[in-house]
């Protein structure tokens, strides 16, 4: 190269940096000022695996199947539950997740055939020592409230329709401790107890509905099939009024 | 007001002048380089960042004395010194306005004095390199000595077409022969070539990029001040950023007119109101305005060169000084000599305007 096309080029490329980062220059700035500006995290983002309630009905939707503690590779997950004698559901005594050793891998969740789990994107769980970094029940509720909404059913949504399943991304809903039903407390209502009283419900609609059909039909004699149903109904009422 | 008296109040002013605009100096670096990058730049301390300066000095004066092992003691403590003092002795004679209050003291060598002065930077980086004992306080040195001597050479070249058409040394004189030849009389519209040098070998002589081979962060620790900390690290910043204030208002000076430019006392003719405004310490603020506006477009240019080029390697440093800059700045010399000296033939009516 010549001694002239050498400066000639020196000039050309100094100008041709000099304009880009002029444009740069008036472009918005990138930085997010972290502890005033909260990221905008993604549904995939995961920082913590957290149980989910029953927005609806105020249960938790965990029936402590353990399934999340098979699946959990690095053993963080802990349960203890009790198993009630006259139906053989369990519900849950101890529920721990050490998040010093969670890996954030999400296999409880994608374990999970109830859509009881989530992971959660609310990074900031840091703690002075490993004690406080042992969840337990109570917290990972209180911290799940915010993916929680009304469910339908505790099963999880099967993903028939191809496409990404629902538990794939955390939705966050927003919902706190208000949302919660009146005179529910977090964590202490079972999924199964909601269970049993819709099953009463319908019980007791179908018993309605059949003493409609005895009354309605009153002057038939046959009345026996809608007696028996209609005390079932009657000795559930008491229960039915803490969820309702 | 006694002559000793006037003279303390000139060199506190221009030292308070000269540390306060460090202070903002860095701090510009600073949001420039991140807004130039899709930054911010420092924001916590104060509102946009303000207090950031005060307080990275604050703890740089908290922080230990260390002289390292084996150090030369009497130059590792003079070098931050001479330095600092290089850039200060500048301002006697760099103009801040019109006449003889605008001014430190109008020396009839005031380039001279610059060149002279300025020097002894030079051998403060020497001086540093040589006395931390460490091979990369030695190695930046080493390029330091060689790259600033070099580009001494060109720089003083190019000055010399704006001093031979101004027929004097004196920064004040320079500007005066500018603003009387209007806006199209500024030396940068005269003499493009010596100011393209000016700029160039000026870059080089503050140590920054792309000619910052004597810090080069990448390949030597951090150059001659590898071994400072503390105070004397501040002294050497303070230098550096003092001598971007000092190169920058120079150019102003000598390119694009210094204190010149239009007050409001310039629409004094359809405005009789306004000629208040070229009476008193009007012409002092409007100089001072117009002084401190061309010196920091220049202290953005050379920001923008900065956080836009890469480091030019050894070599090509040496290159640029010798073989492009030494010779264009001799030939712009010649020129400016030929076309001064043309007499009163047809060519001196086509360029005359170039030199009167």
């Amino acid at each position: 190269m010549s001694y002239w096309s050498k400066v000639w080029n020196g000039a050309k490329s100094t100008s041709i940096g000099l304009g880009v980062t002029l444009k740069e220059f008036f472009q918005d700035p990138i930085t997010l000022q972290y502890p005033d500006e909260m990221p905008n995290l993604p549904g995939w983002s995961r920082a913590v695996p957290l149980q989910k309630t029953d927005m609806s009905t105020g249960a938790y939707k965990c029936t402590a199947c353990g399934l999340c503690e098979q699946a959990c590779p690095v053993d963080t997950i802990h349960i203890e539950s009790h198993q009630d004698p006259v139906t053989k559901k369990k519900f849950i005594d101890v529920y721990e997740i050490d998040m010093s050793r969670c890996m954030l891998c999400n296999y409880c969740v994608e374990a999970c055939p109830f859509d009881a789990l989530v992971m959660g994107n609310d990074f900031e769980q840091a703690a002075d020592n490993t004690d406080e970094m042992v969840y337990d029940f109570d917290k990972l509720l209180r911290l799940g409230l915010e993916y929680s909404k009304p469910e339908e059913q505790a099963v999880k949504s099967n993903n028939v329709g191809g496409g990404l399943p629902d538990w794939v991304f955390a939705q966050k809903t927003g919902a706190t401790l208000a949302d919660m039903p009146e005179g529910v407390e977090l964590g202490k209502l079972s999924c199964f107890e909601v269970d049993f009283e819709r099953k009463q419900a319908a019980a007791k609609a179908k018993a309605a509905e059949a003493s409609k059909a005895a009354t309605e039909a009153a002057a038939k004699p046959v009345a026996d099939g809608a007696a028996k149903p209609a005390a079932e109904g009657a000795d559930s009422a008491k229960g039915e009024g803490d969820a309702k | 007001m006694s002559p000793i008296l006037a003279s303390i109040i000139k060199g506190t002013v221009t030292l308070v002048w000269v540390l306060a605009n460090v202070l903002f100096l860095v701090w510009l670096e600073r949001k420039i380089s991140a807004w130039l990058q899709n930054r911010m730049g420092p924001m916590r301390t104060g509102r946009w960042g303000w207090a950031q300066t005060i307080a990275d000095g604050l703890k740089c004066i908290l922080k230990e004395d260390i002289i390292p092992t084996g150090a030369d003691k009497a130059l590792f403590v003079l070098a931050p010194m001479i330095s600092v003092a290089s850039a200060l002795l500048v301002w006697i004679v760099i103009p801040f306005g019109p006449g003889r209050g605008g001014i430190f003291s109008d020396l009839p060598i005031g380039i001279i004095f610059i060149a002279a002065v300025t020097s002894f930077s030079i051998i403060s980086v020497f001086m540093s390199g040589w006395g931390s004992n460490n091979k990369y306080s030695l190695f930046g040195s080493m390029r330091g000595a060689a790259q600033m001597i070099s580009y001494e050479v060109a720089l003083v070249m190019s000055i010399l077409g704006v001093v031979m058409l101004a027929g004097s040394l004196s920064l004040q004189d320079i500007i005066t022969r500018q603003a009387q030849a209007g806006l199209l009389g500024w030396y940068i519209f005269k003499q493009p070539v010596a100011f393209i040098i000016y700029v160039i070998a000026a870059l080089a002589e503050l140590n920054r990029a792309p000619f910052d081979l004597m810090e080069a962060e990448s390949e030597l620790v951090s150059g001659y001040h590898t071994e400072y900390s503390g105070i004397r690290w501040l002294l050497f910043m303070l230098a550096e950023y003092g001598h971007l204030l000092s190169w920058s208002a120079i150019a102003a000076a000598l390119f694009l007119g210094g204190w010149t430019g239009p007050g409001l006392g310039y629409f004094a003719g359809s405005i009789p109101a306004l000629n208040v405004f070229n009476m008193g310490i009007w012409p002092y603020v409007t100089g001072f305005f117009w002084f401190v506006f061309k010196t920091y477009l220049f202290i953005f240019g050379a920001m923008w060169l900065r956080w836009t080029l890469p480091r030019v390697r050894i070599d090509q440093l040496m290159d640029i000084g010798w073989k492009f800059l030494l010779p264009v700045s001799l030939v712009n010399i010649a020129v400016t000599a030929v076309l001064f000296d043309l007499g009163s033939g047809p060519l001196s009516k086509i360029l005359g305007w170039y030199v009167r």
